[in-house]
């Protein structure tokens, strides 16, 4: 076979795994959950103020902000949901002894596989989005709808890769997939958390922390970073925040060395 | 099942009403109008912004004017500013004039979001009772990031991602022809 014919297989190969996956993630509703979020988080702040009869925020930025305080608690929910089980899962189910001796290449399955894991986690960051620009609209009007809410949306996208990335690497080292999914989720959510809010504490900035970035996707926003989640200190009272630049290479270098640490380890496992 | 229910729903509406605060507690400040303090011999009667709305990192300077609230001209007073209760500056050694006033200025850069001025004034190093003024200011903060550096962060991603996929029918074909 020629040498574009090569890549071409390949390319086919991982086309196929992410389809395949994706599939799976329809049929095993795990896309309806993470859309149900998507969609049941942001119409909290639509439907909670009026039932108590309180104002919405007075800006649409304001509510943009409030409103995505708690997209990294989404988008770590989702990353374990989707991520989870992606390599561990064949090794616990033994799927693997059908799937891997395939003519496929091992690295276009997991390739496949982390890719149906960013897709899916994308179209449920972009439903989220969608929520809050269709509340920012019927609340303040569409032309209110802030053009740093797209800024956002990015690094939301970026900072998915790299929790998909951390998930995805626990995954390729773990037996069960229960256990990837929880220590990665843990991670994130609370380990890495806390050593950042320890670190603000001593005035050292913890720019080398993925979840600190995690702060970007409202600090674009112009507002002041608050809330639940990764990167989100309560009452800590520190004004260190991260730089743009720095955190959006932070995070794409978590992404980028997590994904490639995972097919290295995933590419070295062995049914038993 | 519905004796569980009706307790259920009268326990919510107990601690609804725990947390939510009660008109009357809402409107207790409402009382008749307390009589205006008197002034002192000099106050600040009047501050101005050179740029009232100010980005995030601009200089703009602050102007209090204080009042002589006397007949006799008053010497040796000090104009205090204060950013949200933290000294920025003072202009010290000032004389007004018997029922006259006077400027005095301030430069500050504007940190961002809600702040709030204010101008004390201090006679023989003594703080004047009811002699501040204070004035609030939003700071626009300075725009954070780009579109450009995500969007190729994400691109460079995805274009590793799929090299990374085809590597090994390019590092097979290098080694088959050697």
């Amino acid at each position: 076979m020629s040498f574009l014919g090569d890549i071409t297989t390949d390319l086919r190969d991982i086309f196929r795994t992410t389809g395949f996956e994706m599939l799976k993630h329809i049929r095993q509703r795990r896309i309806l959950i993470a859309v149900s979020i998507a969609i049941v988080l942001p119409l909290i702040f639509y439907a909670i103020p009026p039932l108590f009869g309180m104002d919405y925020s007075s800006t649409a930025l304001d509510f943009a902000s409030s409103n995505l305080n708690f997209i990294t608690l989404f988008i770590v929910i989702s990353g374990a949901i989707f991520a989870g089980d992606a390599v561990s899962g064949e090794f616990e189910r033994k799927t693997g002894l059908l799937l891997f001796p395939t003519p496929q290449k091992h690295t276009s399955i997991y390739i496949g596989k982390y890719l149906a894991a960013i897709l899916t986690l994308f179209s449920g960051v972009t439903i989220y989005y969608l929520m809050i620009i269709w509340e920012i609209g019927t609340i303040y009007g569409f032309s209110d709808i802030p053009s740093e809410l797209g800024k956002s949306y990015l690094v939301a996208l970026l900072y998915s890769t790299s929790v998909i990335g951390v998930i995805f690497f626990f995954s390729s080292i773990m037996k069960r997939a229960i256990t990837s999914s929880l220590v990665g989720f843990f991670i994130l959510m609370m380990i890495l958390p806390i050593i950042t809010s320890v670190l603000k504490t001593v005035s050292v900035d913890p720019w080398f922390i993925v979840t600190n970035g995690a702060d970007l996707i409202t600090n674009v926003l112009g507002q002041s970073a608050g809330g639940f989640g990764p990167g989100k200190e309560i009452g800590t009272g520190n004004t260190i925040t991260p730089d743009f630049d720095v955190g959006v290479l932070v995070i794409f270098g978590y992404a980028l060395s997590l994904f490639w640490a995972s097919l290295i380890f995933a590419n070295r496992r062995k049914m038993e | 099942m519905l004796r569980k229910l009706v307790i259920s729903i009268v326990c919510v509406l107990i601690s609804l009403s725990v947390i939510l605060p009660s008109p009357a507690i809402a409107k207790q400040d409402d009382g008749d109008p307390k009589p205006a303090p008197e002034r002192p011999p000099v106050f600040v009667e009047r501050i101005n912004f050179s740029n009232g709305n100010p980005n995030e990192d601009d200089k703009i300077v602050i102007y209090g004017t204080l009042r002589n609230n006397e007949s006799r001209d008053i010497s040796n007073i000090t104009a205090v500013f204060l950013i949200d209760g933290k000294e920025i500056g003072n202009v010290s050694g000032l004389k007004i004039e018997g029922n006259g006033s006077l400027v005095v200025e301030q430069t500050w850069q504007a940190k961002k979001y809600n702040h709030t001025i204010s101008i004390l004034v201090k006679m023989n190093g003594q703080i004047l009772r009811d002699s501040q003024l204070s004035k609030g200011i939003y700071v626009e903060p300075a725009p954070i990031g780009d579109f450009t550096t995500p969007i190729l962060l994400l691109a460079l991603l995805l274009l590793m991602i799929f090299l990374t996929g085809v590597s090994p029918s390019i590092v097979e074909r290098i080694v088959n022809r050697r």
